[in-house]
């Protein structure tokens, strides 16, 4: 296996992840009183938290860069299905106390179902219809939360 | 402790809770049942649902959720051979070839019996059970509490499928991601990033959510669409006196293995299950026929998970320590609504303790009289295409994100821990033990803070004390479980 393969194995990125998150945590408690181990401060448990995270991460890249056999290859990262999925769900919490519940919907519909493996317009059309009339029938008529249907109107 | 079961029943009783526990049984089953959903997407899914409501109903139709959910998840792996899961894997090896034979209606309702059975013997033994273990526990000092914790952690991450290190480490991840929010001891707000919807911490069902429901989806997408869906009629379901006889034993065998595996913090349902069907296997004079259809292949395992599933209550309710990933759910649910699992919960809220555990029993019950009759309309379910499924999936997660606080907030933070969710596990790390560390992370840190404080920063009394001495050498073991496969190889 190539050395450039090692560093994009499973163990070596994950350890990454894990230490970026504890290099993190450590920089970001030193803004609090760390306190002694008597007297911990609000700092001490995130401290330690970044310590014991870090020393994972590092033991996850060292692992990955001397033993790459025990993470076989390279992650096959597939972007499409989780950005489509992301961006109907940021679409969603933008247009719904903008627009309302209906068009927050459609949008996350449409945003959504281009994640999908294929994509059929009169599928995804029928669906949202469907769908948006079961949520508007549950969550605002049966359980009355509030939410603005489209612009001005609403049920409760 | 038959008064206690009883109280419990006068509570879960009463026509208004009858009918949340069924709703939540219904629904449970009913996307629970969907092919690619598993239990846990569907509990994640639907208990905003149950925000809305008071205390005990909404906890009550938890429960009916749960299991729905796990049963539907069961259904699945029978028809479709598509394991929820790992828990069901095992019962997909036998229920998908008695489905293929033919016998898909006896395996059903043996799974659905099977599932009744331990469930019963599970509620009794909470009752027997509860009481003196939360009695022992309420002389648990913060010692042992953070010796109990670190236990369930450490297991959680070891014992679960996938790298242990990698587990660890996604432990102190969620014990991290615990930490956001105000700290109660100094009021300073950690990790707050200046959002202000991050002061009262991370909340629940966003983590939850997005690090299940939304990562699961966008990684299921990516997958092949796993389709062999058994589309025939069920022709009878009953199964004959044969087939119960052949069953009961491997039922009580089951339970018993379940039962165990139950209590113990981290192991979960998915171990019992196998343990179960190993056993069986050993045990049966013609061990050849597992995994060509036979009905102990099913009876076994599916009362072993649901027993593990009842008894996994003991350590969440009685202890506060939620030993499988669902259970860690169904804690987060349950603080959502200030009722706090733990020993003082059972003596200042005997009514909603033992009102949960009477409606799991009637949710158990619910399941059997609802699922035989009702098997028609779930095998129709099974065959609803993936690309329908997800984008709903979608839509109930950011309506429930954002119902909790009308926050858009909220749906992005949920986003935003799919997409981290999405590339842990991508790199192989389960989410389990993150979610645990997430809602024990405050309550350990409260108990450690407690601890050195009485000690004065002593750490001896974690090794004196007995009990917590005992819990630490429980946890050494579960390390040295985890060292020595490695150490054998070398």
């Amino acid at each position: 296996m190539h050395r450039e393969h090692r560093l994009l194995g499973k163990d070596f990125l994950a350890g990454l992840v894990f230490l970026g998150f504890g290099w993190g945590a450590m920089h970001g408690a030193r803004e609090f009183e760390i306190g002694t181990l008597a007297r911990m401060g609000p700092g001490w448990f995130p401290a330690a938290l970044g310590v014991v995270l870090a020393l994972f991460g590092v033991l996850l890249m060292a692992r990955g860069i001397g033993w790459p056999e025990k993470s076989p290859g390279a992650v096959a990262w597939g972007w499409r299905a989780p950005l489509c999925i992301v961006a109907s769900m940021l679409g969603f919490g933008f247009l719904v106390p903008r627009l309302g519940l209906v068009p927050a919907l459609v949008a996350m519909f449409f945003l959504a179902a281009l994640g999908g493996r294929e994509f059929r317009w009169r599928e995804v059309l029928v669906l949202t219809l469907v769908m948006t009339a079961l949520a508007v029938g549950v969550f605002v008529y049966l359980l009355k939360l509030p939410f603005q249907l489209v612009p001005g109107v609403y049920l409760v | 402790m038959f008064e206690n079961l009883a109280l419990g029943f006068a509570v879960a009783l009463s026509v208004q809770n009858l009918l949340y526990c069924f709703a939540g049984v219904a629904l449970g089953t009913l996307i629970g049942v969907l092919p690619g959903i598993t239990p846990l997407v569907a509990i994640g899914m639907l208990f905003p649902l149950t925000f809305t409501l008071p205390p005990i109903p909404s906890l009550i139709m938890l429960a009916g959720i749960y299991y729905g959910a796990q049963y539907g998840g069961s259904t699945t792996a029978i028809l479709v051979n598509l394991p929820g899961e790992t828990g069901a894997a095992v019962t997909c090896i036998d229920g998908y070839q008695m489905a293929r034979q033919g016998r898909a209606g006896p395996a059903l309702a043996i799974a659905a019996l099977a599932s009744f059975f331990a469930g019963c013997v599970g509620t009794l033994l909470i009752a027997f059970v509860g009481p003196p273990l939360g009695e022992w526990a309420l002389q648990f000092g913060p010692w042992e509490y953070c010796a109990l914790m670190l236990m369930g952690l450490v297991a959680s991450a070891v014992l679960a499928h996938g790298d242990a290190v990698k587990g660890l480490a996604m432990v102190a991840l969620g014990l991290l991601f615990g930490m956001v929010g105000t700290d109660v001891n100094s009021g300073a707000v950690r990790f707050g990033f200046d959002v202000p919807s991050l002061f009262d911490g991370i909340g629940f069902t966003v983590i939850a959510v997005g690090l299940f429901a939304v990562a699961e989806i966008a990684s299921n997408l990516e997958s092949r669409e796993p389709r062999e869906a058994f589309t025939g009629k069920v022709p009878r379901l009953m199964p004959s006196r044969h087939d119960l006889g052949d069953s009961a034993w491997p039922m009580a065998r089951g339970t018993a293995v379940g039962a165990l595996f139950g209590v113990l913090p981290g192991t979960g349902p998915a171990l019992s299950s196998f343990a179960a069907y190993m056993l069986e296997k050993k045990l049966a004079l013609s061990p050849e026929r597992f995994g060509a259809g036979a009905i102990e292949g099913v009876a076994a395992p599916e009362a072993a998970n649901n027993a593990a599933a009842q008894t996994g209550f003991i350590p969440t309710l009685t202890l506060g320590i939620p030993g499988s990933a669902v259970m860690t759910l169904m804690v987060g649910a349950m603080m959502m609504h200030g009722f706090a699992p733990g020993p003082q919960a059972m003596a200042e809220k005997p009514e909603l303790f033992w009102g949960i555990v009477a409606s799991m029993w009637l949710g158990n019950l619910m399941l059997v009289v609802l699922n035989l009759p009702l098997v028609g309309l779930w095998v129709r379910l099974l065959n609803v295409p993936y690309r329908w499924l997800f984008p709903s999936v979608v839509m109930f997660c950011c309506i429930g994100n954002y119902s909790v606080n009308n926050n858009p907030m909220d749906v992005y933070l949920c986003a935003a821990l799919g997409l981290l969710g999405y590339v842990l596990a991508k790199l192989e790390c389960e989410p389990a033990p993150l979610l645990l560390g997430y809602v024990l992370g405050p309550l350990l840190e409260e108990h450690l803070r407690r601890a050195m404080i009485l000690g004065r920063g002593d750490l001896a009394p974690f090794f004196t004390r007995p009990i917590s001495l005992a819990f630490m050498l429980g946890t050494a073991l579960v390390l040295v479980v985890m060292v020595l496969p490695v150490l054998r190889k070398k």
